[in-house]
């Protein structure tokens, strides 16, 4: 059942209903239910693996909260201070222990069901090299729903209760209810135990404005989906699908195309998810927030999908930058570089690599992927290295880097990075990658730019490229109002009843009439979805 | 209450809404060859009452048989529902659907059909259930497995099919407040007058001693006829138009067999008639396949005969309410000498 498809909105529908009507008590347990049916209806058996991710991280808390309540007594009744440091140590190992195994279990289903295959083509590719007569057979493995999303979100409540931030919690009802809530299992956002897992367990009473913005949000999300990401996806797809019988312009519309395709896809989905949430009273994270006025790379990666970031950054770069190993190097570089610039960039630079290595894999089974992460590793080590280089020739030149221009050129410069990201991550090896950037630069077709044969890729018409721009226009016109701190749902809300209705109807009918689904197109799928 | 009423009022307008863009989205099929939407459309604006005989059948029929001629000559109010590719099953919603709206005294069953196994293409589902109002029986055609239609929503909301039409609207798509009755069809005839003779007759009508086995399928949708215009007290009369590419002896034999059986009338009209001068060199548009204006008068002057002298339908010619006919007469006639002139 997608996201996109009549079956979900009825789907919702029914689950609202039924969760307004049902009493206070049994609420959750409507959630639980409908998650777990959606669930099935998606994935049918592979329900065993997001039931055992469940059960391990629920287990794995309460023994860590048990290993920790016992601790906590015994020291209480000793008084020598060595034999409680010594007491606390063990119980210490002990924790570590359940949560590396918690970790291996499930990190495990998600490295097998999704890497299996990978790494076994890349040990057989090294055995033929080293003429080993060994190959390591594929096997034909389905990937379960949403496993990359509800894996991270799952063994980050286990983390929370490792670290201490948050109490193991006995109810394996909410526990479940967490890792599975329907909307979100499928593209997150991945969502922390702290905030989430009250709001979902807690009843909420139907609200009107709630219902209303929830319902507006969702309708916002499948226009960006259908009307704007699938129409620039007919053209990506003809375009990356054959990209040699392409060069210069087309090349360089489909790269941004695909950019605006997944941004609009992505965040889409979050808007529906979101919405869908809202409408129950659930307030689920943000994912996305404008990353194209992002003037760095950087703070593109703070703005697009947020909670993949904070969750590589609270369970790898801190674990690892407060690591006895980067801590050692740290002291090692001060020592080496003389607490130069470098000198502090080193730890930083190891521990992101690990972050960067970490996204990349995340996206997929491929070295592509790999290497989208680490494309931007590079870019961000490079802009930390060259950070005083550039300071100095800004002072030089006296740039007003409050200049509208100069935060332009810096917008546009981030887009241009991203859109190289977006090419290695669209393109199905890096070598294709390489060619398109490379005929990107050809004149060969500049023709089609005049006789409008670019207009008629991937079976588009030149209207379908006005409605294009008109969704461009319209997400930065939002996007704008966003940043300077608008609420649009709440100024919508503000306007008169006539206006009101035309916006409401006018965006119902453009993703009805403008959609990109039925019989005449292929519904497509998610991309974040596959992940 | 009153966030309540505003909702409802929101989804009505809404429903208003999508219900024009439909209209003007939704194909409409008016070409003289192919007039599916006036021969649809206009059969739901007949005046109640006013018609007497349904034409039913495939592509046959659709361009074989004249009401106006049936009209002009014997005073019989008969409406035809012929469609290409029409199979059974079709034939059988189309008859449910049509005496709902119409006291039919008499349904004229062109049996092709019969032996159709293959499904009608999507086209030709869509020419027929966009314009089919929504009812009980389309309903009931829309989930029988035998029609094997898929993308069922669809066909109840064909916004959902059409809606990428949008940039390829013509101005004819736009007039959606247009009466059908006055347009490209003659009381849903399908008109051609061009002239390919059918000439090669080696095979046809040969009888070879075989006879061609009715599918069990079209049996049981001719039953569903039979059994329809019994409780409705509609007689039925079965008839093969000339078709020299579709239809011969194997078939004729298991046709003349099954209305044995039913103790139902069947006129082949492939075989010579008393009083029906056919000629496949002048009365074919197509080699054999269709029948042309001429084919068409001369077919629906030998049924509309037997439909007065056997049947008895009645001569509406000196009542009042049907002054409609006399128009649509007129109209057929100008469009004849038109196509002539064009010619």
């Amino acid at each position: 059942m997608s996201i996109n498809s009549l079956n979900f909105i009825l789907f919702v529908a029914i689950v609202c209903i039924m969760y307004f009507l049902f009493p206070k008590k049994v609420k959750w347990v409507i959630l639980l239910f409908a998650s777990y049916v959606f669930y099935f209806l998606a994935s049918s058996k592979l329900i065993v693996f997001l039931l055992a991710t469940t059960i391990s991280i629920y287990l794995a808390a309460l023994l860590i909260g048990k290993i920790e309540k016992n601790t906590k007594k015994i020291c209480k009744e000793i008084e020598d201070k060595a034999k409680k440091k010594e007491i606390k140590n063990k119980a210490k190992t002990k924790k570590k222990w359940v949560i590396v195994a918690t970790l291996l279990i499930n990190f495990g289903f998600l490295a097998f069901l999704k890497y299996f295959n990978f790494i076994a083509g890349n040990l057989n590719s090294l055995f033929e090299l080293f003429h080993f007569s060994i190959e390591i057979p594929f096997k034909d493995l389905i990937l379960p729903l949403g496993i990359s999303y509800y894996t991270l979100q799952a063994v980050s409540y286990a983390i929370d209760v490792y670290r201490g931030k948050i109490e193991p919690d006995k109810n394996l009802g909410r526990v479940a209810l967490f890792v599975s809530f329907f909307p979100q299992i499928v593209e997150g956002p991945i969502g922390r135990y702290e905030s989430l897992a009250n709001q979902l367990y807690e009843p909420h009473k139907f609200n009107y404005r709630n219902a209303k913005f929830g319902i507006q949000l969702m309708i916002w999300g499948y226009f960006k989906k259908m009307v704007i990401a699938d129409r620039a996806g007919l053209f990506v797809n003809a375009v990356f699908g054959s990209y040699s019988e392409y060069s210069g312009v087309a090349i360089f519309l489909a790269i941004a195309l695909y950019t605006l395709q997944i941004y609009a896809e992505f965040s889409g989905c979050m808007d529906i998810v979101r919405g869908t949430a809202q409408i129950m009273g659930i307030d689920m994270a943000v994912n996305f927030e404008r990353p194209f006025f992002s003037r760095s790379v950087q703070e593109f990666w703070r703005r697009w999908h947020i909670t993949l970031g904070t969750w590589l950054k609270d369970y790898i770069f801190y674990p690892i930058s407060f690591s006895k190993f980067t801590l050692k190097l740290t002291e090692k570089a001060k020592k080496l570089f003389k607490n130069s610039y470098i000198a502090k960039l080193i730890p930083a630079a190891f521990a992101l690599f690990f972050v960067w290595f970490g996204n990349g894999i995340w996206h997929g089974a491929s070295w592509k992927y790999i290497c989208y992460g680490l494309y931007y590793y590079i870019i961000m080590l490079l802009g930390m290295l060259l950070e005083p280089l550039g300071n100095k020739i800004v002072q030089l030149l006296k740039v007003n880097t409050k200049a509208f221009s100069y935060k332009l050129w810096q917008i546009l410069r981030t887009t241009g990075f991203v859109f190289i990201g977006m090419l290695i991550f669209r393109s199905h090896s890096l070598q294709d990658a390489f060619s398109m950037f490379t005929s990107m630069f050809s004149l060969k077709s500049i023709g089609s730019l005049v006789d409008g044969s670019l207009l008629k890729i991937g079976g588009l018409v030149p209207q379908d490229f006005t409605v294009l721009i008109i969704g461009v226009v319209m997400l930065f016109v939002v996007g704008l109002l966003q940043e300077k701190g608008y609420k649009i749902r709440e100024k919508i809300e503000e306007q008169n009843l006539p206006f009101r209705w035309l916006l409401y109807y006018g965006i119902i009918f453009a993703i009805i009439i403008l959609g990109i689904y039925g019989p005449g197109y292929v519904a497509s799928d998610f991309i974040y979805g596959q992940f | 209450m009153k966030k309540f009423i505003r909702v409802i009022v929101f989804l009505i307008i809404g429903s208003i809404l999508f219900q024009v863009a439909t209209l003007i989205l939704v194909p409409k099929w008016i070409g003289q060859i192919d007039p599916a939407t006036p021969r649809f459309k206009g059969y739901y604006e007949e005046e109640p009452g006013t018609i007497d005989v349904l034409a039913v059948g495939a592509s046959d029929v659709g361009r074989g048989y004249s009401p106006i001629t049936v009209w002009n000559e014997y005073g019989i109010t008969s409406y035809n529902l012929g469609t290409s590719n029409q199979t059974m099953s079709l034939a059988y919603y189309i008859i449910k659907d049509a005496i709902e709206y119409q006291n039919i005294e008499m349904v004229v069953l062109d049996m092709d059909a019969a032996f159709v196994t293959k499904n009608a293409p999507e086209g030709e589902y869509r020419k027929l259930f966009d314009n089919m109002k929504y009812s009980k029986t389309k309903l009931e055609a829309l989930q029988d497995p035998n029609l094997k239609i898929e993308d069922k929503l669809s066909y109840l909301f064909p916004l959902l099919r059409f809606h990428s039409r949008w940039s390829k609207l013509e101005p004819k798509d736009l007039k959606i407040t247009q009466k059908y009755t006055k347009s490209t069809s003659y009381k849903g005839m399908a008109m051609s007058n061009s002239v390919k003779p059918y000439i090669d007759k080696k095979h046809y009508m040969k009888d070879k001693g075989e006879i061609e086995e009715i599918s069990k399928e079209n049996r049981k949708y001719i039953k569903k006829i039979v059994d329809l215009c019994k409780e409705k007290n509609i007689k039925l009369l079965w008839v093969e138009i000339p078709s020299a590419s579709s239809w011969s002896a194997a078939r004729s034999k298991a046709t003349k067999k099954l209305a044995k059986e039913y103790q139902i009338e069947f006129i082949d009209m492939n075989y010579p008639l008393e009083g029906f001068d056919f000629d496949w060199k002048t009365d074919t548009a197509d080699n054999g396949n269709h029948l042309n204006v001429a084919g068409a008068e001369k077919v629906s002057k030998y049924i509309g005969n037997v439909l007065k002298q056997k049947y008895g339908l009645k001569d509406h010619r000196k009542e009042q309410g049907y002054n409609n006919w006399y128009e649509e007469a007129k109209r057929y006639e100008e469009n004849k000498k038109q196509m002539e002139s064009k010619k």
